[in-house]
C-alpha cells in the first residue's frame, strides 16, 4: 500500500508501522539516500539476511537484490518512507518481490501513478485537527523558550494550516522575528471564480430592466456587467511569475 | 483587514445594495462587519466581547470559524426579530455587513475559512504576493476606494437612490415619465430642459414647471409662458431631466355648460380656489367665434385657438379664458386643472 499526506505529516509513522508489526513480521524500512547498495543492506541487515558471499567479501547490489529475493516471503514487510526516491531499478525488483507476496508499505506526499504504485493500495491521511497543530506550536515554543499568547498563536495558526511541520516552522519563524506573513501551506481554495459569478450576476439587473421596461436599470444593469468585465481583466495583472535576478 | 476598513466597505457595499444609507442601517452594517474579528482578543469588537473572544481564540484558529457562511447564518438566525418586529433593512444590514467583510479577507495574505468547518483557507489569487498584508500600504488604496464608495451611495441614497439618480444622469425618456408619473399626484414636478426652439432653434437651456402631459410630450411653464416639448410644440428636448419639487397636489373638475355664460362658473372657480393656478382644456362651441380675438404667437403654445364655432383650449390660464369668453354663450364640457400652488 502507499499512505500519502503532505509534507510533515507522516513523519513517525514509517517508524510506528515498524513498531507495530515487528513482532509478528519480519520488517524492515530504508529510505534512498543515493547508494543503492547500501539501500539494499540496510534492507538485509534488518532482515538477517547474509550481506558477504561464502568469500567473506561485501555481495554486489546485484547479488544483494537476489539474496533478499531469496529470502523474503508473505511475513516480509518492507517500509519506504520516501517512495518518490525509489529508482526504477529499485521499483522493478520490488514488483517481482510483491507478485511473490512481500507486503510493501510506502509513504509519499503524491502518488508517482506508475508501475508498483499503480497496484498499491491508497490511503490518504487526513489532516490534523486545530487542536492538534495548537498543540504542537506550543510544544515548539515550550521548546524554544518562547512565550506566545493564545491571541498570537490563534493569529499564527491560519500560517501552518493543519501541518505539523509548518506549525513548528512558523513558531520557529515567530522566535526569529521572521516575516508573520509568509505562508506555506497548500489548503488554499481561490474564489475568484466565486467573486467573479456574483459580480456578473449583476447583469441580472439588465435583463430584469428588460423585462419591466425600465430602460434605467437596463443601462445600469449593462454598465454592471462591463464593470464586472473590466475586473475581471484588471484582475489579471501581475499574474505573471516574478522571477529574481540571477534566476 | 484593519476595523476601520471592514466598517468602511461593509457600509459602502450594504448601502449601495439596499439604497439606504440611514444611520441605523449603517450601524447595523458597520457591526455585523466587527462580528467576525470576535475570534481574537485583540480587536476591537474582541476586546469589547473579552470572555467570548478569549474562549474563541484559546479554541479556534483566527479568521476561522467566525470567519465562515456558517457564522453569517447564525447570525442572520439569532437576528430573526430584527426582520419580524423591527425593519427587515436592519436584519438583512447586520448579516450582509459580516458577509462583505468575511468576502474582503480573502483578499488578505492568510485568507479565510469561508466554508468551515471544511479545512480550506479561501483566497482571491493563488499568489500570495498579489494580496494585502493587514495594515500594509495596498490596505489603505482599498480604504480610500470604500470611503469614495461610501460617499458614492450616501450621494445617490440622498438623491433618490441608484436608479433615480442613475436615470437623472443618462436622462432615459421613459425614466423622465415614470419619475413624472410617481411624483405628479404629490408635488410639483420640474423639467430641467436642454434643447432648442422649434420656431428658430435658438438654444433652450432652463428649468420648467410641468403642468401637464400631452400625448407623450409634457407641457411646461416658465413661469410667463406655457410651451409643449416635441417636434409639434415650441421646444424640442436634446436632454429633459424631470425632477420632483415641494409637495403639492393637483385636481381637475369637469366644467359643463349648456348654453350659459361661462364666466359666472370661471370666477365662482376663481373664488373656490384663490391664488391656485388654474388650467383649463377643452372644447366648447360658442355662439359669437368672430367676437374672440387671438394672435398667435410661433414661440409659445396655443393654449386657446379658434376654429368654426369651436373654441379650443389646451392649459389655458383661467384669466385669459374669462378675458377671452367674456359676453360668450357657450356649450359643452371642458376640464379644469387646478394646482394647491403656483410652481414658479
Amino acid at each position: 500500500m502507499i499512505v500519502l499526506g503532505e509534507t510533515g505529516l507522516t513523519d513517525g509513522l514509517p517508524q510506528q508501522v515498524w513498531d507495530c508489526f515487528s513482532g509478528e513480521m519480519d520488517v524492515a524500512h530504508a529510505t534512498y539516500k543515493g547508494s543503492g547498495k547500501k539501500f539494499f543492506q540496510s534492507i538485509a541487515e534488518q532482515l538477517d539476511i547474509p550481506t558477504e558471499n561464502e568469500d567473506g567479501k561485501a555481495m554486489s547490489m546485484d547479488a544483494l537484490k537476489d539474496e533478499i529475493a531469496l529470502n523474503v516471503n508473505e511475513s516480509t514487510l518492507l517500509i519506504f518512507p520516501e517512495a518518490k526516491r525509489l529508482t526504477t531499478g529499485i521499483r522493478y525488483w520490488l514488483e517481482d518481490l510483491m507478485s511473490n507476496g512481500v507486503r510493501v508499505c510506502c509513504f509519499a506526499v503524491l502518488n508517482p501513478g506508475r508501475d508498483i504504485f499503480l497496484k498499491m493500495i491508497e490511503i490518504e491521511i487526513e489532516l490534523p485537527s486545530d487542536r492538534m497543530i495548537r498543540e504542537t506550536m506550543q510544544q515548539e515554543a515550550q521548546a524554544l523558550g518562547l512565550t506566545l499568547s493564545e491571541s498570537r498563536l490563534a493569529a499564527l495558526q491560519p500560517l501552518a494550516g493543519r501541518n505539523p511541520l509548518l506549525a513548528k516552522k512558523t513558531v520557529q519563524r515567530e522566535a526569529l522575528g521572521m516575516n508573520p506573513d509568509k505562508v506555506e501551506h497548500a489548503q488554499y481554495l481561490d474564489i475568484t471564480p466565486l467573486i467573479m459569478a456574483a459580480v456578473a450576476m449583476l447583469g441580472v439587473l439588465k435583463f430584469w430592466g428588460m423585462a419591466t421596461g425600465d430602460r434605467t436599470m437596463y443601462v445600469v444593469g449593462g454598465i454592471a456587467i462591463m464593470f464586472g468585465l473590466s475586473m475581471r481583466y484588471l484582475g489579471k495583472i501581475g499574474n505573471n511569475s516574478r522571477r529574481k535576478f540571477g534566476q | 483587514m484593519m476595523a476601520l476598513t471592514h466598517a468602511t466597505i461593509a457600509g459602502s457595499v450594504v448601502s449601495l445594495a439596499l439604497g439606504d444609507c440611514s444611520p441605523l442601517v449603517l450601524g447595523c452594517a458597520i457591526l455585523g462587519s466587527q462580528l467576525p474579528d470576535i475570534d481574537t482578543s485583540t480587536s476591537l469588537v474582541g476586546s469589547a466581547a473579552f470572555p467570548v473572544s478569549r474562549w474563541i481564540e484559546a479554541r479556534y484558529p483566527h479568521r476561522s470559524i467566525t470567519h465562515s457562511f456558517l457564522a453569517t447564518g447564525a447570525i442572520a438566525l439569532l437576528s430573526l426579530p430584527l426582520y419580524l418586529y423591527v425593519d427587515w433593512k436592519l436584519w438583512v444590514a447586520l448579516w450582509a455587513g459580516h458577509l462583505v467583510s468575511i468576502f474582503s479577507d480573502t483578499f488578505t495574505k492568510q485568507g479565510v475559512q469561508l466554508f468551515y468547518p471544511v479545512p480550506v483557507w479561501c483566497v482571491r489569487g493563488l499568489n500570495p504576493r498579489r494580496r494585502l498584508t493587514t495594515g500594509g500600504p495596498g490596505e489603505y488604496w482599498v480604504l480610500a476606494a470604500a470611503v469614495a464608495m461610501l460617499v458614492f451611495s450616501f450621494y445617490t441614497y440622498t438623491g433618490g437612490g441608484l436608479i433615480f439618480k442613475a436615470s437623472q444622469t443618462f436622462g432615459i425618456k421613459s425614466a423622465q415619465e415614470r419619475i413624472y408619473n410617481e411624483n405628479a399626484g404629490t408635488r410639483h414636478v420640474y423639467a430641467n430642459i436642454q434643447g432648442a426652439r422649434t420656431s428658430d432653434r435658438t438654444p433652450v437651456n432652463g428649468r420648467f414647471w410641468i403642468l401637464g402631459k400631452s400625448g407623450s410630450e409634457y407641457v411646461v411653464t416658465d413661469g410667463k409662458q406655457i410651451y409643449k416639448t416635441g417636434e409639434t410644440g415650441q421646444i424640442v428636448a436634446s436632454r429633459l431631466i424631470a425632477e420632483p419639487g415641494a409637495f403639492a397636489t393637483s385636481k381637475v373638475y369637469t366644467l359643463v355648460f349648456d348654453d350659459e355664460n361661462p364666466l359666472t362658473t370661471f370666477k365662482a372657480l376663481a373664488e373656490k380656489f384663490p391664488n391656485q393656478p388654474i388650467y383649463l382644456t377643452g372644447s366648447l362651441q360658442v355662439d359669437a367665434p368672430e367676437e374672440i380675438s387671438i394672435t398667435p404667437n410661433p414661440n409659445v403654445l396655443d393654449t386657446s385657438k379658434v376654429s368654426g364655432s369651436t373654441y379650443q383650449q389646451e392649459f389655458n390660464s383661467l384669466g385669459r379664458a374669462i378675458a377671452q369668453l367674456n359676453g360668450q354663450y357657450v356649450t359643452g364640457q371642458i376640464q379644469a386643472k387646478v394646482f394647491s400652488s403656483k410652481g414658479l
